[in-house]
């Protein structure tokens, strides 16, 4: 049950990404709203459900972008891998410590693209566009990773309560 | 000899006359005594008749202006409502209005064209500020397989990536992993129109003898297979020649503005390289 939900989410998200926020202006579209959402799973939701959820969201993006099948994913895996522990190792409260994964999250994906794109091109140009793509993202994933926790923890608490609810009623 | 209720009578009408002659005289000659018993009971009146008065032109005023106002605020409510629908109806006639524009240039574009066309509309955007895709919802049912060229008026956009059986995935021509191959149509200079991703286009591997000048006009050679010749791409917007090296560094922009993208065609046919640029 808690992989369709967050399967579903995920594919939401995917669906906003593409379609809702190219309509924005470019100051807003260049951010990966899955990050945030990846990194509340991997933090603050059990396993169950949540790394082929990691899997397939990474895939999904994967495909339906015009970059080298793999990087996202890889990125995905490379948040699972550093973060998983995170909040056993690090005792911030829960905010904070998601705003700080995050802006390391945005960090890891964008020098993974970088080195994709160097490795393909055989060369490597530090341009004002790429930088300016990297300073935005990382502004973005400051002001809006807090905004993000409070409605993943809010929707994500309300769907567990259902959940629980509906069970207890079977039982 | 005149009965009681007669004598009365007779009596009221003398005072009566008498009244009137006595008030008459005294309005004509304005008498002391009759102003001061007018001034008298206008002081004592008009206080009341002034407090009696106002109050009736406050509640007039409460009337008109505020009992009234309720009236006025609903049909200001409507009013409203009908400006918000009027605008909502401009809007719809302008959005047509424009979409009307751009499906007239695609119908022309679609009669002038040699070759067989599909229109789509683009239906999302990469999602990643590193690549230049979109998704459009033409695919293998509508004949669309992976290396078509997909165009709008203006000119190039790029070609289908992948193809499934109701989306494709076409990579723009500003993606760094695409490359054109092209003419400088003055010169006919040839050159690779490489996309850098920020919305341009290198033009690479133009000879530095090559004669190249801000603001000529770029079209496909069709020598890559994939691009027909002669289709626009976009013009020269900076041309470094340096004095050393084989090649000079040029800038292209392209005539499709990509953020606005909206609906574009696909060319089905192959390229003929017959239609030479006519």
């Amino acid at each position: 049950m808690h992989f369709l939900v967050y399967f579903v989410f995920s594919v939401l998200l995917i669906c906003i990404q593409t379609t809702l926020l190219p309509l924005f202006p470019r100051l807003f579209v260049q951010y990966d709203l899955l990050i945030p959402y990846v990194v509340y799973l991997i933090l603050f939701r059990s396993s169950v459900g949540m790394l082929p959820v990691i899997l397939i969201s990474g895939c999904l993006m994967d495909l339906l972008s015009g970059g080298t099948i793999g990087v996202y994913i890889a990125t995905y895996i490379l948040i699972l891998i550093c973060f998983r522990n995170a909040t056993i190792y690090f005792h911030f409260k829960k905010i904070i410590l998601f705003q700080i994964v995050i802006i390391l999250s945005v960090l890891m994906e964008n020098i993974l693209f970088c080195m994709v794109i160097s490795i393909q091109s055989m060369s490597f140009k530090l341009t004002f566009y790429g930088t300016s793509v990297l300073v935005i993202q990382l502004i973005w994933a400051l002001i809006s990773s807090s905004l993000l926790y409070f409605m993943f923890d809010y929707i994500f608490n309300r769907i567990d309560k259902l959940i629980i609810g509906g069970l207890r009623e079977r039982v | 000899m005149f009965s009681k209720k007669t004598m009365v009578a007779v009596g009221a009408v003398v005072l009566i006359v008498l009244y009137i002659i006595v008030f008459s005289f005294a309005y004509l000659r304005k008498s002391s005594v009759g102003d001061a018993a007018t001034r008298s009971a206008l002081a004592l009146v008009s206080p009341f008749q002034a407090v009696f008065s106002s109050s009736m032109n406050f509640m007039d005023d409460i009337w008109t202006h505020y009992f009234l106002l309720i009236s006025v605020s609903r049909e200001n409510d409507e009013l409203k409502k009908k400006l918000a629908q009027a605008v909502n109806k401009n809007n719809k006639c302008r959005e047509i209005e424009f979409s009307n524009h751009r499906l007239r240039e695609f119908v022309k574009l679609k009669k002038q064209s040699p070759f067989i066309l599909e229109s789509a509309e683009v239906i999302a955007k990469d999602s990643s500020p590193w690549y230049k895709t979109i998704i459009i919802n033409k695919g293998t049912d509508d004949g669309v397989t992976s290396g078509l060229p997909v165009i709008v008026p203006e000119g190039i956009v790029g070609y289908v990536l992948t193809a499934s059986g109701k989306d494709s995935k076409v990579l723009l021509i500003i993606d760094r992993n695409s490359s054109v191959d092209a003419l400088v149509q003055r010169t006919r200079a040839r050159g690779l129109a490489q996309g850098i991703t920020r919305g341009l286009c290198e033009f690479d591997y133009a000879l530095r003898k090559l004669d190249i000048k801000i603001g000529d006009n770029v079209i496909s050679s069709g020598f890559d297979g994939i691009y027909p010749k002669g289709l626009r791409i976009g013009y020269i917007s900076k041309v470094i020649r340096r004095n050393a090296g084989l090649f000079q560094d040029v800038e292209l922009t392209p005539y499709v503005d990509f953020t606005k993208l909206e609906e574009v065609m696909i060319i089905l046919s192959p390229p003929l390289k017959d239609n030479v640029g006519d």
